[in-house]
């Protein structure tokens, strides 16, 4: 029995290691930014300038029938500062004319979700079908799926977003 | 069919295309009310639409907008008004649509009813409750999507095609009932043309027919008769045209019966005027004849100026003696006939004879002042006329000539055989002058002697005894003046000398002159 149990322990942890590959990723991880996106969206990874595409609302769906839905963090915020950096390489108020403008032009009908904290990215990624957001890689938890960079997750050597920026 | 029928009829025929007419006016009134009432409906639908969908819009940028101010607050009760305005509004626009569309409407209603509260969410948690307003905006916006992008463009399209629809409807209808207006119009113009015409022609044709009948019958063409076989007033008029015809025909016909027998009566009467008018003109003068012919009678006249002129053949009781009767009355006729023609050419008036005695008087019945010379004139023509006749048995007849101015009463006196005669003593003097006169010349008294001297000379003769015993002067004629007679041009009527003193004194050229003295100048009556 103890034989058994031994086994079963080590087949257990090797499952466990194999299957959780962002585990360790997070864990190494601390301050990196996360693209996160409903578990459902049929996307695994994106390219840095897919990435930007898809943030700053130039690609709308991810599939015929499932919008994109885009979470952002609350301004004044370390991830929001991060991505209008890196990614959006705008201003705040750069930003919010960004998607005005968009929005007189008719050329989105939505516009960005903007969300205090990170719990509550979190909680609206999973539980929105298409939505896609940005948060803190230490706060991902499981429920939402990071989404690779240049084939990168958080963490990885080679990954570019990162909380204090370029 | 009288003409008041006919005319009735025509009326009715327009008047009751005039009241189709207005019946197809007022249908068209209908059937445009009834198009024009869809198309209104849907142009309603159409203007309700663009107000939600720009309503719609407005809010669902507005919540957009919103979401992105970083210390937005709820402002809930400020835009609840405008969400029940378009909620209004969808409802009206459900009211206007019909079954066809119904299913899309109740859709947006359905539709808009979540949306509205997923706005009202949006805005009631704006700023204070994260998770409400995100999930309520999460929720809101692909509904607002959804009706502006799908669900109104639809209902938009079908009401295009409505509007579409309804406008050619209403084009369509004002066409149809604009050609049948147009058609109702021009059939009541033409049958109006037609009625007109038939009626005017008829009219027009039958007037005229009998406008040239009674020309005809006016111009007197009796027999002509007026074709109109019509049985109303025209056919009456011609009717009583013709019978009229008729009657004047055979009155004519009776006219100039009764006037070829006039006109057969008054030849004959005329004939038998003028008979009268000849015998009476040969015995009387034509003046007297007139006066005679017009009232019946010639009143008694009195002329205080006229030459009385008598003649007397010398030795006729001795040639009565020699020649027979008829011989006699033969030679006289002879006389008697170149004194007629002399004193006609003259201008005296022929009285009477008295067996071989010759009466004539000058200046009556027409007044003169130159008749004691015309007579002188006369009575030289007389004598030189019995002076150059040659009688049966180598006779030679001689008259005695007498003429005596002064004044006469002339009349007619009898009713039968009347004859024009003189009376007073002018008419005894004048006998007294011709029987104290001589064979072939001209004794006149003192009276005529003055009026002629400077025309004629004369031989005195002093006192001669009447057989009245009463001594009168008396005048033997010598002939013309011998000063009048000169520088005679041949081929002229009258020496040129006497017709100037001839007119110097009476104021006119002399009727005649004797022919012979113009040849003869010697010759003249002092034999």
């Amino acid at each position: 029995m103890t034989w058994f149990r031994s086994r079963l322990l080590i087949v257990a942890a090797l499952v466990a290691g194999l299957t959780t590959p962002r585990a360790f990723a997070q864990a190494g991880s601390a301050g990196d930014l996360a693209i996160v996106t409903h578990p459902d969206t049929p996307v695994d990874q994106l390219s840095f300038a897919d990435a930007r595409q898809v943030l700053k609302g130039e690609r709308q769906y991810w599939t015929k029938d499932l919008p994109v839905v885009l979470f952002v963090r609350a301004p004044t915020s370390a991830e929001r500062s991060a991505v209008l950096d890196v990614i959006y390489q705008m201003s705040e108020p750069q930003f919010k004319q960004y998607w005005i403008a968009k929005q007189f032009r008719a050329e989105t009908a939505t516009s960005p979700k903007n969300l205090k904290s990170n719990e509550a990215t979190q909680q609206f990624v999973a539980a929105t079908a298409g939505a896609i957001g940005f948060m803190a890689a230490r706060d991902v938890k499981p429920g939402v799926k990071v989404v690779k960079i240049d084939g990168h997750l958080p963490g990885e050597k080679g990954y570019r977003l990162h909380l204090t920026g370029k | 069919m009288t003409i008041r029928r006919r005319l009735t009829l025509g009326f009715l025929t327009i008047l009751t295309l005039f009241a189709v007419s207005e019946g197809i006016q007022y249908w068209s009134a209908q059937l445009r009310a009834r198009t024009m009432t869809t198309l209104d409906r849907a142009l309603k639908r159409q203007v309700l639409m663009a107000s939600v969908r720009q309503q719609v819009s407005n809010l669902h940028n507005l919540m957009v907008q919103m979401s992105q101010v970083e210390d937005a607050q709820a402002v809930g009760g400020v835009f609840n008004a405008d969400i029940a305005h378009a909620a209004n509004d969808v409802h009206e626009l459900a009211g206007l649509t019909g079954e066809q569309a119904q299913a899309e409407v109740a859709q947006l209603e359905q539709t808009y009813a979540t949306l509205s509260a997923a706005w009202r969410g949006f805005f009631d948690n704006l700023g204070a409750d994260e998770s409400q307003y995100v999930a309520a905006q999460l929720k809101a916006e692909p509904l607002g999507k959804r009706v502006l992008s799908e669900i109104l463009p639809r209902m938009q399209a079908q009401q295009d095609q409505s509007v579409t629809q309804a406008r050619k409807r209403f084009e369509d209808v004002t066409r149809l009932t604009d050609r049948v207006s147009l058609g109702i119009f021009g059939l009541s113009m033409l049958a109006s043309v037609a009625v007109a015409y038939v009626i005017g022609r008829y009219l027009t044709s039958a007037l005229s027919e009998l406008s040239v009948g009674a020309s005809l019958i006016g111009a007197m063409n009796l027999k002509h008769r007026i074709a109109v076989k019509s049985k109303d007033e025209i056919g009456t008029v011609a009717a009583a045209f013709n019978d009229m015809a008729g009657n004047l025909a055979r009155a004519q016909e009776e006219l100039t019966a009764a006037n070829v027998e006039l006109t057969t009566r008054n030849a004959e009467v005329e004939h038998e005027k003028q008979v009268s008018q000849s015998l009476l003109l040969n015995i009387l003068p034509e003046l007297v004849a007139k006066e005679l012919a017009a009232n019946g009678k010639f009143a008694p006249r009195y002329f205080e100026d006229v030459t009385i002129l008598f003649t007397d053949f010398v030795g006729f009781t001795l040639a009565t003696e020699k020649l027979a009767a008829e011989e006699l009355v033969d030679v006289l006729h002879g006389y008697f006939t170149a004194f007629d023609q002399i004193v006609s050419r003259y201008q005296m008036e022929k009285m009477k004879t008295i067996g071989d005695a010759y009466f004539c008087a000058g200046g009556l019945p027409v007044r003169t002042p130159s008749h004691p010379v015309d007579a002188l004139l006369a009575a030289i023509e007389m004598v030189h006329e019995v002076e150059q006749r040659t009688l049966p048995g180598d006779l030679h007849w001689r008259v005695r000539i007498g003429l005596h101015s002064g004044p006469v009463v002339a009349g007619v006196v009898g009713i039968r055989k009347f004859a024009f005669d003189v009376w007073g003593d002018t008419v005894n003097l004048a006998s007294r002058m011709e029987s104290g006169g001589a064979p072939n010349r001209i004794n006149v008294s003192e009276s005529v002697y003055r009026r002629a001297k400077d025309f004629f000379t004369f031989e005195s003769r002093g006192k001669v005894l009447t057989k009245e015993k009463k001594e009168l002067d008396m005048f033997l004629l010598g002939g013309i003046q011998p000063a009048l007679m000169v520088s005679s041009d041949r081929g002229a009527a009258a020496p040129p000398a006497f017709v100037q003193r001839y007119r110097t004194y009476f104021g006119k050229d002399p009727v005649a002159f004797p022919a012979f003295l113009l040849n003869n100048t010697a010759d003249v009556i002092t034999s």
